[in-house]
């Protein structure tokens, strides 16, 4: 069963760092050429993320989900080169489309900003378990109760694609074709999403019986079984994301 | 001393309940005792583990009557989490009570005590505790949702215990597990109660049950049937009544009229030996004579009649190697004959089970499942071949295969999702292409089989979990495929059930259809399955008759798996044959005279 999330299982020093402190990273860098508004500030901020996500040894990763959103950008770099309304240069033309150099420089510029978004991101996602940066965030405030629903979306719904798996395997022993063309695949839907559906409104009940016998709604301060994570980087780390993001706006005010 | 739980004139009905689930339910239990809570499908059994929690009335609402109170507390006035923190409970269904928060088996166990604010350094002391006496330490890195059946059991024991509670009340905790994992739970409770932990468990393994428990508690349509000591209980013959069946050797005992010393019927198999030693004594002086002679047929001496032997299997796996995605093996090189080869008889290589309805039996995780998984076609091997009456399957879907090879899968709620019975049951026959009128003859046919004939319009959710699976193998039926194979049929069945299951596998294969069982109930297997396979660790230990392979306990001992309870007893009392059944223990018995040397004059043939 495959864990939610874009976690990479890996040893690096990133992977060891704390989940608040990769948080705060990814929060600020991302930030930080929107603050700026400068493409060059862009491009450093870029290369940094790259650099992370090497030393996180989940750079391939990265790229690879980075080709996932290409559709996405080439689409941005067509629009945007045909209808930016500061178009005044053509500098490719296809038949009848043109495209014109100030539109396709806004789509530099948006997509570096997305990219460099995406990137600190991955630096968070590919390289911290989902489940240790929910109960960090509850050791830090998060009401418990929202936490818990976080974390058990998580778990569960990998638990829930399992599940369609077992009732797909239940349903095909009893003659229920499941490959083939599209319409074959369509009538399978109903006896899937049937014992599914109801199977998971029962455990739902169960479960919610079982959290009330484990003390899910003991008043009280909650005890945290795992040691709160220290780094000694945490605070230099978290401190240096800050900076950066105050450079930035210093750099766009002083610009 | 004053009883830690009490119950007194409890009395309960569900919001949408048209029955009291309960009704004027009394009873106490003294701290450190074990009370066995026993009774037919539908009793209130699970309902009144609900009330000893708060949770009904308080959860579940509905209209309650009387007061029960467990260490003081008077749980109708209690919060739950209150009343949580001196009673645990542990559920029928363990992956419902896993927190579905926590990614490893040890925080999974620390789940309660955070949310009880237990200090960190206790935490960690209590977990280990809990973990060490349930046998999952070296677990304790593992994701909970990739453990076993059996290890999730344990773990949901685990997360109760570690909240060490004064009373833990359990709901059919081993009703998932192989006999090791069985004999592991009651060890556990057995030295938890050492420890002073009183315990209230429902549990459908009677034989188990009288060997700790205190006290018995005999529950049938939400009254109290019978409660007290389990000799009294026994004695008042009021579980035959309520259709539970006796564990095989008091079936024995009692059919031989055998007593203990106190004249009542003996718990454990070491007073059945003694009480039966003492009788054949007097049958020596010829002042003793057995109540009953015949009882039953065991599986093979029926089913070798019935059976016709073949010279191409019905199954054959030809060097199938099989591992899941993870990496995990699970068979290596596997050449497997089931169905009409004797074992004797079988290609070179082959390990063949012989003619007759087939069990495959062997601990959690030695691949039953996957075995019937890949006959199926619903794994494909990675090399190797399957083949089904001579023909391979791997270019057919499992759906084609489907026409051939029935599966029923043990968790029937993987299947159902029909409003009515009926169409439930037809569902795999119109997957057939049947017509709908034809597909509704033999769905109804099917459901009159199973004991739901009455039953067809309702709604399959509205009935019992015993029901729901007899639905399930009745729409697997209707498709009267040659080849059907039941996976844990038994579980959550009564005996009535269970009797019902096992006459339906020796018609079917009165009809020349090949029934395969996967079960951990070995008294089953001994009654109605011919044929063994014992899989260990994706391999075959042993394959033939039962008698044969029941005749070896330490292969079954490798195996994780015991003997029927009649054969251990002939073992304990030194007799030289193999009975498999009380009926079959009582005409060896009968037969053999007066001295325990002595053979009979026509002995139990071998198997």
């Amino acid at each position: 069963m495959r864990p939610v999330g874009l976690y990479v299982e890996r040893q690096s020093p990133i992977h060891g760092l704390d989940p608040i402190t990769k948080l705060s990273y990814a929060v600020c860098l991302a930030l930080v050429p929107f603050v700026a508004g400068d493409l060059r500030i862009t491009f450093v901020a870029l290369v940094v993320n790259l650099g992370l996500l090497v030393v996180g040894r989940v750079l391939r990763e990265g790229l690879l989900a980075l080709a996932g959103v290409g559709f996405f950008l080439a689409t941005l770099f067509i629009v945007q080169g045909m209808v930016y309304p500061g178009n005044a240069t053509p500098l490719v033309s296809v038949g009848p489309l043109v495209l014109y150099q100030e539109g396709l420089a806004h789509a530099a510029w948006l997509s570096a900003r997305f990219i460099n978004l995406t990137l600190s991101a991955f630096v968070l996602l590919f390289t911290t378990r989902p489940a240790d940066l929910v109960d960090e965030l509850m050791r830090a405030g998060l009401p418990p109760r929202v936490g818990y629903v976080l974390l058990s979306v998580l778990q569960i719904i990998p638990s829930m694609a399992a599940r369609v798996s077992v009732i797909q395997d239940a349903q095909r022993s009893r003659g229920m074709e499941t490959e083939g063309p599209v319409w074959v695949r369509m009538r399978a839907l109903l006896p899937v999403l049937g014992p599914l559906v109801i199977s998971s409104l029962v455990a739902m009940q169960e479960r919610a019986l079982a959290l009330e016998v484990r003390g899910f709604g003991a008043p009280g301060p909650r005890t945290f079984y795992r040691p709160p994570w220290q780094h000694r980087l945490a605070w230099p780390v978290r401190l240096a994301a800050l900076s950066a993001l105050l450079g930035a706006l210093v750099w766009r005010l002083a610009g | 001393m004053t009883p830690i739980v009490e119950v007194e004139g409890l009395t309960y009905r569900y919001p949408t309940g048209q029955a009291n689930a309960l009704e004027n339910v009394s009873f106490a239990v003294e701290a450190g005792q074990l009370v066995g809570v026993v009774g037919p499908n539908l009793a209130g059994k699970s309902t009144l583990c609900y009330a000893l929690l708060g949770l009904v009335p308080q959860v579940f609402r509905g209209q309650y009557e009387g007061r029960v109170t467990v260490a003081g507390m008077d749980v109708n006035r209690t919060p739950v989490h209150e009343l949580a923190r001196r009673a645990g409970l542990v559920f029928q269904n363990p992956f419902t009570q896993l927190s579905g928060a926590r990614l490893t088996v040890e925080e999974e166990v620390a789940f309660g005590l955070e949310n009880f604010g237990v200090p960190r350094g206790e935490m960690r002391r209590r977990v280990e505790w809990a973990m060490d006496q349930v046998g999952i330490v070296h677990l304790r890195e593992k994701s909970p949702f990739l453990l076993s059946g059996g290890e999730l059991q344990r773990l949901a024991i685990a997360c109760m215990l570690a909240q060490r509670p004064d009373v833990l009340v359990l709901d059919e905790p081993t009703s998932q597990l192989d006999p090791s994992g069985t004999r592991e739970v009651f060890d556990c409770i057995a030295r938890l109660r050492a420890d002073g932990l009183t315990v209230v468990m429902v549990e459908h393994k009677l034989e188990r049950l009288l060997e700790h428990a205190d006290r018995l508690l005999l529950l049938a349509d939400g009254r109290v049937r019978a409660w007290g000591p389990p000799g009294e209980v026994l004695q008042s013959g009021q579980l035959e009544s309520c259709g539970l069946a006796l564990p095989a050797p008091i079936r024995v005992a009692a059919c031989l009229g055998a007593r203990s010393a106190s004249g009542s019927l003996p718990l454990r198999i070491e007073d059945t030996v003694a009480a039966l030693r003492v009788a054949r004594l007097a049958a020596k002086a010829g002042s003793f004579e057995p109540a009953v002679r015949t009882m039953d047929t065991p599986a093979d001496r029926e089913e070798s009649r019935l059976s016709t032997s073949r010279t191409v299997p019905r199954i054959a796996l030809r060097g199938v190697s099989f591992a899941y995605p993870d990496g995990t093996r699970v068979f290596q090189e596997l050449s497997l004959a089931l169905g009409g080869v004797e074992p004797g008889a079988a290609p070179e290589g082959y390990v063949a089970a012989g003619a007759g309805p087939v069990a495959l039996i062997g601990e959690n995780g030695a691949g039953k499942t996957t075995l019937v998984k890949l006959i199926a076609g619903l794994l494909r091997p990675q090399s190797g071949e399957i083949l089904i009456d001579g023909q391979a399957i791997r270019a057919q879907t499992a759906a084609q295969i489907a026409r051939r090879v029935g599966l029923v899968f043990q968790n029937p709620d993987d299947q159902l999702f029909k409003s009515r019975a009926l169409e439930e049951a037809m569902f795999g026959a119109l997957n057939l292409g049947l017509s709908p009128r034809e597909a509704e003859r033999r769905a109804r046919e099917a459901l009159e089989r199973v004991g739901l004939g009455s039953l067809a319009e309702e709604n399959p959710y509205d009935l019992s979990l015993g029901q729901r699976k007899m639905l399930a193998l009745a729409s697997v039926l209707a498709m009267q495929t040659p080849i059907l194979i039941l996976d844990e049929p038994t579980i959550a069945q009564d005996h009535p059930g269970v009797e019902r299951i096992g006459r339906l596998v020796r018609e079917l294969q009165t009809e020349g259809r090949l029934v395969i069982v996967i079960t951990h109930d070995m008294e089953f297997v001994a009654s109605y399955c011919p044929r063994v396979v014992v899989l260990a660790r994706g391999a075959v230990l042993a394959a033939g008759s039962a008698r044969a392979v029941f005749a070896q306990p330490e292969l079954l001992g490798q195996a994780g798996l015991e003997p029927p309870s009649t054969l251990r007893l002939a073992r304990a009392l030194g007799l030289s044959a193999d009975p498999l059944t009380p009926g079959e223990f009582i005409e060896y018995w009968t037969g053999l005279g007066a001295g325990p040397s002595d053979r009979p004059a026509a002995s139990v043939p071998p198997g």
